[in-house]
């Protein structure tokens, strides 16, 4: 059995679109997050103090519904387009409990076996101490990146999270999600741990996931 | 639909804010009320000053205000030293609200108080409730038993108090949070929330608002007791009088430096904590402090624009406006008028935009920015239409300020907490400059108009304004709620495989 979770990145006021095709697909798990491009060039960064807001809408779907989700985002949304957003699709190995499985995959085209093991794109996703996704973002473009969309996370690491009087503190830190073609990917995370490694202040640590389909990167397909 | 450029699309946001609400006055001074040519210039050219000033003050509320709030609030968590994080909540509080240009505009209105007094006494006010609250935080005190306590103090107070501060002292806590506090201090509160790793972090980044406008309204209250009251002195406003075109040029330049210093003398306090804060903890990025004095210098050119086009092109034809129709026999139409114009002007409110983005984000997009809009267009709406009904018939103020909250209190135990705190702070939020600087001179020209006591029924006004959200936010709450339950309908799923099992699904054909 196939099954995908998907994420979406699309400009925040085309949030709503992507869902409602989510809606029309009959898909139970829609989560959204928020998060921010990244500027292209220092130059835009201050001047247009530009922040470009995203919005992250991540689904678990069934192989067959992802290729008609990827299809109706891009018939729709024109998603394949270059600025318009991007969207990718990282194979599921396992799901606990067979009622989450129904209701994972209730109402949708079930079908296929494995997924295929040849990935043409991974998604990188660097985790890094907050603040620094910029010295990030140019290490990584230094690499070929063409662009990534920042999150905010809090760390709770290895020891439990202390206490502040009823209050319990944890790591303020970013996420950086790169979407790359399988080839230039470790270049990328080579260039970021050179420039931003643990050694550095940012200490970001990066690591890849696999990418079956991605729509949204038509650019960087004409480029390899 | 999606400018390339930030400041395109925030003047676009701008446009849309403010231009019904200027519509609407235009076209009544067009038309139906004969106000002089030389006033509706003026607001012409306000108007334009206003939307340009919005643009540029949003993109600095974003870029910097905020980012140094969440940063001071995070790292003063993080410290972990209780003294630190109360002693520079009380410093922050009152520094920031010696800034809010809105206080000084009350200020000015209010004859019977010093304006240093009453703008000292405010701020210590805000910096005491900034402690309260994050007192409240780190000792998880529910909301809503801080808030009946000290509104509770307030009806007490209220009660014991003059009749003629009474008005003034309500008003007084709307009217301190406002475009300079809001983005402020909510950042902070999301800063705190934003290490935070409990499940209460997000309901607890609002709040802070609700909190400190309790502070002016109890300092107000302290102050009339200390001050005699001095009836005779009733506030007024100077309308300017315009022979020609000239005239309003040499109006707005020779009010234009007034404002450029008081703006610089608000901002400098925060820029100098900002920049001590930077080199002795904070330590930013060098990228994101350039972003930052940036972000800095648009909140500046921001708010002089916006508060010289306010003052000058919109207090002065609202007085009139006011004046004018309520000497007409058609006064009943003043509250339908009314409650048309607290709809549009709401969207004017910088402020108001900061805290429906900041709740759109908190939400993960939950509550819409529209949905706030919206809430909060209604309850405006509202509060316009009492608030004339009182300039009307003289009503006093305490039976809609006790009736009100003690909805709105009542209110907070139906409701989720997260939405008891969103609601007190769009409170708040509502009543900005645009209230304080157009109704309120326009209820009090009306007031003038019919013979009516200026300080008792048209301040007031702002108050009324800040306790409706109270009610319609925390009505939105529970209608959500209730929705959302019946989405969550109990589904009875059949499978195959057992329900402690984990699934290998490349194995499963």
């Amino acid at each position: 059995m196939e099954l995908y979770y998907v994420l979406g990145i699309v400009d925040r006021n085309r949030e709503e679109e992507l869902r409602k095709i989510c809606r029309e697909l009959r898909l139970t798990v829609v989560l959204t997050n928020y998060g921010k491009g990244t500027a292209t060039s220092e130059h835009l960064l201050l001047y247009d103090l530009k922040e470009m807001p995203k919005s992250i809408v991540g689904t678990i779907v069934t192989g067959p519904s992802m290729r008609q989700l990827m299809r109706a985002a891009k018939k729709k949304m024109y998603i394949d387009i270059p600025g318009n957003g991007i969207m990718m699709a990282i194979p599921m190995k396992s799901v606990s409990g067979g009622k989450n499985l129904a209701y994972f995959t209730d109402g949708q085209d079930l079908g296929g076996a494995a997924p295929s093991m040849k990935f043409k794109y991974e998604l990188i996703v660097v985790i890094l101490n907050e603040g620094y996704a910029d010295t990030v973002m140019d290490a990584a473009r230094k690499g070929g990146a063409a662009g990534g969309t920042i999150l905010h996370a809090k760390g709770t690491g290895g020891q439990t999270a202390e206490k502040f009087f009823g209050v319990s503190l944890a790591e303020e830190k970013d996420m950086i999600y790169i979407l790359a073609p399988t080839g230039k990917k470790s270049d990328i995370m080579k260039t970021i741990n050179q420039n931003c490694g643990t050694d550095t202040e940012v200490r970001a640590i990066s690591f890849s996931l696999p990418v079956s389909e991605v729509a949204g990167l038509r650019r960087l397909e004409e480029e390899s | 639909m999606n400018s390339k450029y930030l400041i395109g699309e925030k003047l676009k946001e701008a446009v849309l804010s403010v231009l019904p609400i200027a519509l609407i006055v235009f076209l009544l001074c067009l038309f139906f009320v004969p106000v002089e040519s030389g006033l509706v210039l003026s607001f012409v050219i306000g108007t334009v000053m206003i939307i340009l000033g919005m643009a540029l003050f949003t993109i600095g509320a974003d870029v910097a205000m905020t980012q140094i709030g969440s940063h001071v609030g995070a790292k003063m968590t993080a410290s972990r030293k209780l003294w630190l994080v109360l002693g520079l909540s009380f410093l922050l509080g009152v520094i920031i609200t010696v800034a809010e240009p809105d206080l000084q505009v009350l200020a000015t209105y209010v004859p019977a108080i010093d304006t240093g007094a009453l703008v000292i006494t405010v701020s210590v006010g805000v910096g005491l409730f900034l402690v309260v609250s994050m007192l409240r935080i780190l000792f998880v005190i529910p909301m809503k038993w801080i808030l009946l306590f000290f509104y509770g103090v307030v009806f007490v107070l209220a009660f014991l108090s003059d009749r003629n501060f009474l008005s003034v002292a309500f008003d007084s806590g709307g009217v301190t949070t406002g475009p300079m506090t809001v983005p402020f201090i909510m950042a902070i509160g999301v800063g705190v929330a934003s290490i935070r790793s409990d499940g209460k972090a997000k309901s607890d980044s609002f709040g802070l608002i609700a909190l400190c406008s309790i502070g002016p309204i109890l300092a107000v209250l302290f102050l009339g007791f200390l001050y005699e009251s001095n009836t005779a002195q009733t506030s007024s406003i100077l309308v300017s009088a315009f022979h020609s075109s000239v005239d309003v040029g040499s109006e707005y330049l020779s009010a234009l430096p007034d404002y450029l210093w008081e703006v610089a003398t608000a901002l400098f306090p925060i820029v100098i904590f900002f920049l001590v804060f930077q080199f002795l903890a904070l330590k930013l990025p060098r990228r994101q402090f350039r972003v930052i004095l940036i972000g800095i210098l648009y909140t500046y050119v921001g708010l002089v624009l916006f508060l010289t086009g306010v003052n000058v092109g919109f207090s002065s034809l609202g007085y009139v406006l006011g004046q004018n129709l309520a000497g007409g026999n058609l006064r009943w139409i003043l509250i339908p008028l009314s409650m048309l114009m607290g709809w549009f002007i709401i969207n004017a409110e910088p402020a108001v935009h900061v805290l429906n983005k900041q709740v759109s984000d908190l939400s993960a997009g939950a509550i819409s920015e529209n949905m706030m809009g919206r809430t909060l267009s209604i309850a405006v709406s509202a509060a316009m239409g009492l608030a004339m009904v009182r300039v009307l018939t003289g009503m006093p103020i305490l039976w809609f300020m006790a009736l009100g909250y003690l909805i709105a209190l009542a209110l907070t135990f139906v409701v989720p907490p997260t939405f008891t705190a969103i609601a007190f702070d769009a409170g708040g939020v509502a009543s900005g400059p645009m209230t304080a600087a157009f109704m309120l001179p326009f209820a009090m020209g009306i007031s003038n108009a019919i013979g009516g006591n200026v300080m008792t029924d048209a301040f007031g006004l702002v108050a009324l304004v800040a306790m409706m959200p109270l009610i319609t936010v925390q009505i939105m709450g529970a209608v959500s709620v209730i929705k959302s339950k019946e989405r969550i309908a109990a589904q009875n799923i059949v499978s195959a495989f057992g329900d402690d099992e984990t699934i290998e699904l490349w194995e499963v054909s």
